[in-house]
């Protein structure tokens, strides 16, 4: 008899798994392989073996979380080092001078996204001084890939896709056990980065500038740092290497979640509050669940709580960036991606007609009992949500990716990691 | 010409509001409103201040006229906003902190003197008398000699026009669904705003 029931034990089938990687690697070979020569073209297939590997993995063995980690903390790693190197190979260094931002030669970064919108609904100008259209990270590519991202996944965009965040998660993931016990009674430190939300949105629109680039970014200390100049640069570098430090590698390593997404990202709370309209939703079954509490432990968001599972109320909260650990951990399976539109899992049609047919004698039946199992399996959410935040997330780093894997290789053939 | 006072206002209202969101939104929502009508009397005094403050420079302005040019003299201009900002950061930090932690001595100080209806006027004040883009076009028209009178009034009216931005802020009290969770975010939000305000558009811009 197959195994027909609605994911039971989440592993998918082999030809389910295989289909869906096919399709991956159809995006892989266009955004990753495609047009790419010499020792670019090499790293490239070294990168699309990972890509493909890492998903397939991802699917037959069910493991969510830990193969999108995987996949994650990679994409961020290989991120920042190519980001860097062309920094210095086009401006020298990695300070951020006046004439790059009057040249708007400043890549546009998802988290200015909330800055952005209301200023230029208001007066029709973009406060941040990026290119709107030419280069990789201009303002229009990063607000399609931003407005697809939050149709589809919401704020599975800060499990998935955030270049930045896959530093919290792989700090986090360092030590076996937590060295700072946070109580998931007292989770409320989830909610800080609305207020840096709501402060950055309108302190942006006092001065019309990009307040949290200014002044707040940990991730500058990685990236892009303007000229200590004056008293406020000053300040603003010492906010950057401390936010840096204690909330991206400290405290993640402390407590073992993911602290500066959960409570500081003013992005991850935008996404929050627009995950209303996306299409995926973390449902818990409540008939199965026993209230173990391992899935509260093991949220690196604190996004599920006692109170949610005592009362019962079937799903996780706001603030959950859909990375998975829960239903990773759950050991009744309760916990599953959902769509947004469906409140309870059924049983479709074809799958009562492949439970029907599976007992059946013929290899033909059979057969197409288990083609019905895998097509359900293709269009469960769990293969859309991971297909789309794999791809998204794919096509977001990729261009960085290559660039430290090529370089790493040129370091290797011509003894230099500049290109 | 005070036709145009009011058109000036609801041409630029927009950037007034703006101007002013960030210290009357968080306010609003920090206080525990308990119904429509407290809303909207702090929101009546929060105008008043506003007015107060327009009326107080449209007569100064008037009284001055051309000398007053100065006013409006960058380095003068950038010192005034430092001023009201330094003083809106400090009250935005102290009513922040007060809420959320009420235990602190200096908390228990302001606690004392503090009351919404107070903070709605000082807040109305301080931002009615910064200087906005819009506020800063009425200024220079009213460099004409126009008088005290003259000045209060184009200023009143200019005001008028700009207020009608400011409605949705009557509407505080309807977010009731989650207003515990705004209220916190909001307090927290208060205290950021307030330390910036403070000391990144107040005492760095002057020292």
């Amino acid at each position: 008899m197959l195994n027909i029931k609605y994911n039971k034990n989440k592993k998918f089938s082999l030809p389910a798994s295989i289909i869906m990687t096919f399709f991956i690697a159809l995006n892989v070979h266009f955004f990753v392989i495609a047009g790419r020569t010499g020792l670019e073209a090499i790293g490239a297939w070294i990168l699309t073996v990972f890509y493909i590997s890492v998903y397939f993995l991802m699917l037959y063995t069910g493991n969510i979380s830990k193969y999108r980690r995987i996949f994650f903390v990679t994409a961020t790693l290989i991120f920042f080092p190519a980001f860097i190197a062309i920094l210095f190979e086009t401006r020298g260094s990695m300070i951020l001078t006046g004439k790059d931002v009057f040249m708007s030669e400043t890549p546009f970064c998802h988290i200015v996204t909330p800055m952005t919108i209301i200023p230029y609904m208001l007066f029709k100008s973009v406060i941040f001084p990026a290119q709107v259209s030419v280069g990789h990270a201009s303002i229009y590519s990063m607000f399609i890939i931003w407005l697809i991202a939050t149709l589809t996944i919401g704020r599975g965009w800060c499990s998935w896709i955030c270049f930045y965040g896959g530093w919290d998660e792989g700090v986090s993931r360092i030590a076996k056990i937590p060295v700072i016990k946070l109580d998931p009674k007292s989770n409320k430190i989830r909610y800080f980065n609305f207020a840096v939300l709501a402060f950055v949105v309108l302190a942006s629109l006092t001065t019309l500038t990009a307040v949290y680039c200014e002044l707040l970014c940990p991730f500058k200390m990685i990236t892009e740092f303007g000229e200590i100049t004056d008293m406020k640069a000053f300040i603003s570098t010492i906010i950057f290497i401390l936010t840096f430090f204690s909330l991206v590698i400290v405290l993640p390593y402390l407590t073992k979640k993911r602290f500066q997404c959960m409570s500081f990202c003013p992005f991850g709370a935008f996404q929050s509050l627009v995950d209303k309209v996306s299409l995926y939703r973390v449902r818990i079954d409540t008939e199965k669940c026993i209230q173990c509490m391992k899935c509260v432990e093991s949220c690196p968001t604190m996004s599920l709580t006692e109170e949610i599972i005592k009362e019962g109320k079937g799903k996780s909260s706001i603030t959950c960036t859909k990375c998975g650990e829960c239903m990773d951990i759950c050991p009744k399976g309760a916990i599953d991606y959902q769509f947004a539109f469906a409140q309870t899992p059924k049983n479709p049609a074809w799958l009562n007609l492949a439970k029907r047919l599976s007992g059946a004698r013929g290899i033909l039946k059979k057969a197409l009992a288990a083609m019905l199992v895998s097509f359900n399996e293709i269009i469960s959410p769990r293969a859309l949500l991971s297909f789309s935040g794999f791809t998204i997330g794919m096509i977001i780093s990729t261009s960085f990716g290559l660039g430290t894997v090529h370089r790493l290789l040129n370091l290797i053939v011509n003894g230099s990691f500049l290109l | 010409m005070f036709g145009e006072a009011v058109l000036l206002g609801l041409s630029t209202g927009t950037f007034c509001a703006v101007y002013c969101a960030p210290v009357a939104i968080p306010f609003l929502f920090s206080e525990k409103l308990k119904n429509g009508k407290q809303n909207a009397m702090l929101v009546i005094l929060f105008m008043i201040g506003r007015l107060i403050g327009y009326i107080a420079v449209g007569i100064t302005l008037g009284i001055l006229g051309s000398y007053a040019v100065s006013y409006i003299d960058p380095e003068v201009k950038r010192k005034f906003a430092a001023f009201a900002y330094t003083f809106i950061g400090l009250l935005l930090a102290l009513t922040g902190l007060m809420h959320n932690f009420p235990g602190w001595k200096i908390c228990k100080a302001v606690k004392k003197v503090y009351k919404p209806e107070r903070g709605a006027f000082l807040y109305g004040l301080f931002t009615g008398v910064n200087f906005c883009p819009p506020f800063f076009a009425a200024a220079s028209r009213v460099f004409g000699g126009e008088g005290a009178f003259g000045g209060a009034l184009y200023f009143l009216l200019f005001y008028l026009g700009t207020s009608v931005y400011f409605f949705p802020l009557l509407g505080v009290h309807f977010f009731k669904k989650y207003m515990e969770t705004i209220r916190m975010v909001s307090r927290i939000t208060m205290i950021l705003l307030g330390l910036y305000f403070f000391l990144f558009l107040g005492f760095l811009t002057v020292i």
